[in-house]
């Protein structure tokens, strides 16, 4: 082959491979629509759709329970919860992108019914792509003090 | 004239490395995961400090966030002073995502006869400072409750 033209082909399959390398690092937003549906969902006492929320493969890690498993168990998990009899507001979030996931972490503020005080916590969230949209992949949290329940109400008698 | 296919070709190897290296992800530093369980059973909260960043949190359950590695050397010399129960870690996912990797794992707490106490699990993220791997956050849980409080109705 012309020397030339063997040399322009190959510079043309390396512009084309250094195009390949630009376009693997999608410049991307935190997912917050989806971080404020789940807020959403649960303040509605919505199961089935928080549950669509994570990944097939995901994972939730609650606090003094066991690991959660899948869509079935997490469905099964939040309907146990009873989500919409808490209403949770969450704050001082920060957001970092890892490879192709999405690290948040933050505080919230659940308020239950019949409880005067909001009980306050922090999470750590691990989101992944699934098709076109961003899903929880771990989901841990854990309140900042013992539930009120673990909480001896009255001095034991002496 | 012959060099000019030749450069090409140099450029276009660089650009196949440059492709190649960026999805290529390091192991997982279990050399430092190892340090941390050994520091423990040795007791030695300032060991273990030392494997966090500057600006690492705890996120332990039913207390509030410890911030910082002083505040992280202090939280383990009070909660893991000599005479402790034995901790078990046991690695369940690791990924190296760039500069940081994320961990999954569970922990046994067993008393001095071998007994199991409490068993929970772990997320960690991990983050490369200057070269080394270290904890940047450290959260864990129990899988079920504390043992119940001794209740003054309880028969004696």
């Amino acid at each position: 082959m012309n020397p030339k033209l063997l040399a322009s082909w190959i510079g043309c399959i390396a512009l084309l491979g250094a195009a390949g390398c630009e376009r693997a690092e999608p410049p991307q937003a935190f997912p917050q629509a989806a971080a404020e549906g789940w807020v959403a969902a649960f303040n509605s006492g919505d199961a089935a759709g928080l549950t669509l929320m994570y990944t097939q493969d995901s994972e939730v890690l609650p606090p003094d329970e066991p690991i959660v498993s899948g869509h079935a168990a997490i469905e099964e998990f939040w309907r146990n919860y009873n989500p919409g009899q808490v209403r949770l507001e969450i704050s001082e979030v920060e957001t970092s992108r890892l490879g192709d996931y999405w690290y948040r972490e933050g505080t919230y503020s659940s308020l239950v019914q019949d409880e005067g005080m909001p009980r306050i916590g922090k999470f750590m969230e691990l989101w992944k792509k699934e098709g076109s949209a961003w899903l929880l992949y771990r989901h841990m949290w854990s309140p900042n003090a013992p539930p009120p329940a673990q909480m001896p109400d009255v001095a034991p008698a002496a | 004239m012959t060099t000019r296919p030749a450069t090409a070709l140099f450029v276009l190897l660089l650009a196949i490395a440059g492709c190649a290296q960026a999805p290529v992800p390091e192991p997982f530093p279990q050399d430092v995961a190892d340090a941390w369980v050994e520091r423990y059973t040795a007791n030695d909260a300032a060991g273990i400090a030392a494997l966090y960043t500057e600006d690492a949190q705890l996120l332990p359950p039913d207390q509030e966030i410890v911030s910082g590695r002083a505040a992280i050397q202090e939280f383990l010399a009070r909660t893991n002073p000599p005479g402790s129960a034995a901790l078990e870690i046991a690695t369940v996912e690791t990924r190296v995502l760039g500069d940081y990797a994320h961990r999954q794992g569970s922990f046994l707490l067993k008393g001095p006869d071998g007994t199991a106490l409490r068993a929970g699990k772990f997320l960690e993220l991990w983050k490369k400072v200057d070269g080394n791997w270290l904890i940047h956050r450290d959260m864990w849980s129990a899988n079920a409750p504390p043992p119940a409080l001794a209740t003054p109705d309880e028969p004696a």
